[in-house]
């Protein structure tokens, strides 16, 4: 009986992010959403899940707004979660989400065989907290994964980094963080949303963890990112076609 | 504490920029033994770093150094700022800057601890001589095996080097119809990028073209965005391009809004009347 964790996080979908004035950020109108690759990591986990035996616990650190993300998550195929609230929680630094995760999974999710990781979240992409939860563990981390295999008790993973795929092999447990190719993640139906609300959740806040030190990061400014060049339109014609050649000339790049 | 170390000359703009504020020395790390998994490096890389107490360890932003850097501060407690953009250091500490939201904003954070471990996106790669030099070797026994390499398909050229980027995305309805773009790119000597799904769900084009936030970022003179709906976490990959030109059936397409040039229409209409209006261009 594998005992497999899913971590996602619920995040703020970039799509509905808007330039206000100057460089602010305009968030009045933003929705939520399980961070994309963390939805593939949930998938992989449900997926081992059916094929070998076992129990799905999927895990989330938030703020208040992580209980729909809680009912989300539970809709996907893990059998419970693990749900970590706290207002002081919102915008954690990616060391102290680790540190919470791997004393939730330490003292209230053990034992466990895999914990799964999206490679990295919509919002940040720091790409730290799987590897930093697996150092905290003392296991081991497989990052940049598009495949898995399970041989004699061992995970085999194909992992691709910039030039190379490596294909390793793990121990158990192990943390692996997955990358979107790995799989295409289930959409819930009407019925899995209603099951999700029956499924258990471990309850955890802010007073169930020791005093983590303020990080030494901080954010000073978020800004937007500016990446309008005014696009000037041509028709899709001979004629229009010819003048936008006529324009790539006056930039220098025809000639 | 003293040195500001770095894992290759890759990241060495920005190292001797640190060095030079603090007044410190730069030192190039050197990756010794047979190519293990990169765990392999960790215990090794920590014992040096505890012992000779560098103010920074800087790695360039890759997937074996990011997690090394990650395993490094963990073990070190101390901060990590991972895919910078740009860093700059002063009096107290450093600044660096870091996309979010896929693209859509940058993260201006502070650090005025140190040690500090950063993983830099594009860094400046400076040809060092004389510098000092910190061996690392691996350890024999790891948990993780490594039972195999392949080299992944790449393109000839590095694209990050072309003049002219012709990307496709989505719009592309089959994987013949590339042949297309092949010609214009022989036309006019650029070379051939894609977005994420034609990478890594369609395997049409291999991930070394894979053009966005997870992928390479281009800086080319001219880019042209074929059938690219334009999503942020591709957006962010060509906002080096000097002139950008999309091809997009819909209109409201995100793509035209980071465009210079636009066409409203059928990619498959405009390259046959785009090569024939590139006649009697060099």
């Amino acid at each position: 009986m594998l005992h497999i964790i899913a971590c996602c996080k619920w995040v703020i979908d970039e799509v509905y992010i808007k330039r206000g004035r100057g460089e602010e950020i305009d968030f009045s109108s933003v929705d939520w959403k399980i961070s994309d690759y963390d939805r593939h990591a949930l998938e992989e986990a449900v997926r081992i899940k059916d094929s070998l035996g076992g129990k799905v616990t999927v895990l989330t650190v938030g703020a208040e707004n992580a209980v729909k993300g809680m009912k989300d998550m539970l809709s996907r195929g893990a059998d419970e979660g693990c749900l970590i609230k706290d207002e002081s929680f919102a915008r954690l630094d990616p060391a102290v989400t680790a540190d919470i995760i791997a004393h939730a999974v330490k003292s209230r999710l053990s034992p466990y065989d895999l914990i799964f990781f999206g490679d990295g979240s919509s919002d940040l992409y720091a790409r730290q907290v799987g590897p930093r939860v697996a150092a905290k563990l003392g296991i081991s981390c497989l990052t940049g994964v598009r495949k898995i295999a399970f041989k004699d008790g061992y995970v085999e993973a194909e992992r691709s980094l910039e030039r190379e795929i490596e294909i390793v092999q793990a121990p158990l447990p192990v943390a692996i963080t997955v990358l979107p190719e790995i799989n295409t993640p289930r959409i819930p139906g009407v019925k899995d949303t209603l099951l999700a609300s029956r499924k258990p959740v471990l309850n955890l806040s802010s007073c169930d963890f020791p005093d983590y030190t303020v990080p030494a990061v901080r954010t000073v400014a978020i800004k937007a990112v500016r990446l309008d060049r005014g696009c000037v339109f041509f028709e899709n014609n001979a004629g229009g076609i010819s003048s936008l050649v006529e324009e790539l000339k006056k930039k220098g790049i025809l000639s | 504490m003293s040195g500001i170390w770095i894992s290759s000359e890759e990241v060495a703009g920005v190292g001797m920029d640190i060095a030079r504020m603090r007044g410190e020395s730069l030192v190039r790390l050197v990756w010794r033994g047979e190519k293990a998994h990169i765990s392999a490096y960790l215990p090794s890389l920590i014992d040096l770093v505890e012992k000779e107490k560098p103010s920074a360890v800087i790695f360039p932003s890759q997937v074996d150094l990011n997690d090394l850097a990650a395993g490094l501060a963990s073990a070190l407690n101390c901060p990590f700022i991972s895919g910078c953009i740009k860093v700059a250091a002063d009096e107290t500490g450093l600044e660096a800057q870091r996309h979010i939201y896929g693209g859509a904003a940058v993260q201006v954070v502070r650090s005025d601890a140190w040690p500090v471990v950063l993983t830099l996106v594009g860094g400046e790669r400076v040809e060092l001589e004389g510098v000092e030099i910190k061996e690392v070797f691996p350890v024999s026994q790891t948990a993780v095996k490594v039972l195999e390499r392949k080299v992944k398909e790449s393109a000839n050229r590095p694209i990050t080097e072309a003049k002219v980027v012709i990307s496709i995305g989505r719009g592309f309805k089959r994987r013949e119809d590339i042949v297309l773009v092949k010609d214009l790119a022989a036309r006019l000597s650029g070379e051939i990028g894609c977005t994420r799904p034609i990478a890594s769900e369609l395997h049409w084009l291999p991930e070394s073209v894979c053009i966005g936030l997870s992928g390479v970022q281009v800086s080319p003179d001219l880019y042209l965005a074929l059938g690219i709906s334009g999503q942020v976490q591709h957006v962010v990959g060509i906002r080096g391009a000097r002139v950008i030109v999309a091809v997009n059936q819909d209109e409201k397409a995100p793509i035209f809004g980071v465009a210079d040039f636009g066409i409203v229409g059928d990619l498959y209409n405009f390259i046959p009347l785009f090569l024939e209006a590139l006649k009697g261009t060099r």
